[in-house]
């Protein structure tokens, strides 16, 4: 009589197990995005290579041209901003060094470097930098990535580009590269 | 007897009570738990960032002594993009006729197929105007490799192409 009343039951404790499970499982393999002034939207593409994991050093321009470079590597970013500030005498402190080291893309000319550096705010982005000068007579990509390559040889270089970004500023990214016989690069791009 | 009895469901009844109220619904906890999954599974995928590869030419020392071997007219095609996805292409070198069209895929992949008839291993030269936009340049490059294109270039105009784009414009 008892059992014919009883609503049949599911016991959820193992479900709740595996559901858990797999949560920690996908929380402890997902990496958090940091903040990134770089707003890119990629262009399309039916390409389907993917990016190696390691020695990116990526070059974002946006829709207005602004370029924007970010190197992997906590250890290679420190001594990259090492070098790059005695090449330019800026006499960065050790907090705006550990400033640089803990952000993403970097878009603002030497110049005011040290200025960014000391007051990093995180809700900046892209709209009010001024981007790393890539002209014919002041180029300062070319520094950046002379830098780069001298310490890690590794890197691999991508252009991020702003599928709106007129395609003189993009020739300028690569003929920079070129420049510096980078003839082998990759365009980064959204999968169809 | 009969009270044994009683007292005996009685405390039967009473445990079975206590255990009932150890009883947790686990419904909600199970769809809270998914919809997390749910949650980092898509953020997972959707980081993965690709990549389309890139390769310019070389300069070598062939080619600064201009001892590299021509190739025939017949196999070199050369695509122009101008702005608003405007397209612009020419056959050859030297009598050029240019035509163009907005950016166009099945349009593009019928011009290369007649040209691969015409002369198998065509080159294509990609000249991106100074209006053009970024997008074009990629979708083009996945044309050419949508269509099996093995030689491709991507190049600055020279001053004949804008000669040329003038021209057809009047």
């Amino acid at each position: 009589m008892k059992f014919g009343l009883k609503q049949p039951k599911l016991d959820m404790n193992p479900v709740v197990d595996v559901a858990f499970l797999l949560l920690c499982f996908f929380m402890l393999t997902t990496t958090i995005k940091p903040f990134d002034p770089a707003r890119v939207e990629r262009p399309s593409s039916i390409a389907d290579h993917k990016l190696p994991e390691e020695n990116i050093f990526t070059v974002s321009i946006t829709k207005d041209g602004v370029v924007l470079i970010n190197a992997d590597g906590t250890d290679n970013r420190r001594k990259i901003i090492g070098r790059m500030s005695r090449l330019y005498n800026l006499n960065l402190d050790e907090k705006q060094i550990n400033n640089f080291e803990r952000m993403t893309s970097i878009g603002v000319p030497m110049q005011g470097l040290s200025h960014y550096l000391s007051n990093n705010k995180k809700g900046s982005n892209s709209d009010n930098l001024t981007g790393i000068p890539v002209g014919e007579s002041e180029n300062e990509l070319e520094d950046w990535i002379i830098t780069a390559r001298s310490i890690n040889p590794m890197y691999r270089f991508v252009i991020n580009g702003d599928k709106n970004t007129p395609y003189p500023f993009v020739a300028r990214v690569i003929r920079t590269f070129q420049k510096l016989n980078i003839h082998k690069f990759h365009l980064s791009i959204e999968a169809e | 007897m009969k009270e044994e009895e009683d007292l005996f469901d009685r405390a039967e009844d009473s445990v079975h009570y206590k255990k009932h109220s150890l009883e947790i619904d686990m419904n909600p906890m199970v769809d809270l738990a998914f919809l997390l999954i749910t949650f980092f599974m898509l953020t997972t995928t959707l980081s993965k960032p690709q990549v389309m590869n890139l390769a310019m030419p070389i300069p070598t020392e062939k080619h600064e002594k201009g001892l590299e071997q021509p190739v025939k007219e017949s196999r070199v095609l050369t695509f122009l993009l101008g702005d608003n996805d405007e397209v612009f292409w020419y056959h050859g070198i030297s009598e050029p006729k240019i035509k163009h069209a907005k950016f166009n895929s099945e349009k593009i992949k019928k011009l290369l197929d007649s040209k691969i008839e015409q002369a198998n291993e065509i080159i294509v030269l990609i000249k991106p105007l100074e209006t053009c936009r970024y997008e074009n340049v990629v979708d083009i490059l996945d044309e050419m490799k949508r269509n099996h294109i093995e030689r491709y270039v991507l190049l600055d105009p020279e001053p004949h192409d804008l000669k040329l784009l003038e021209n057809a414009k009047i």
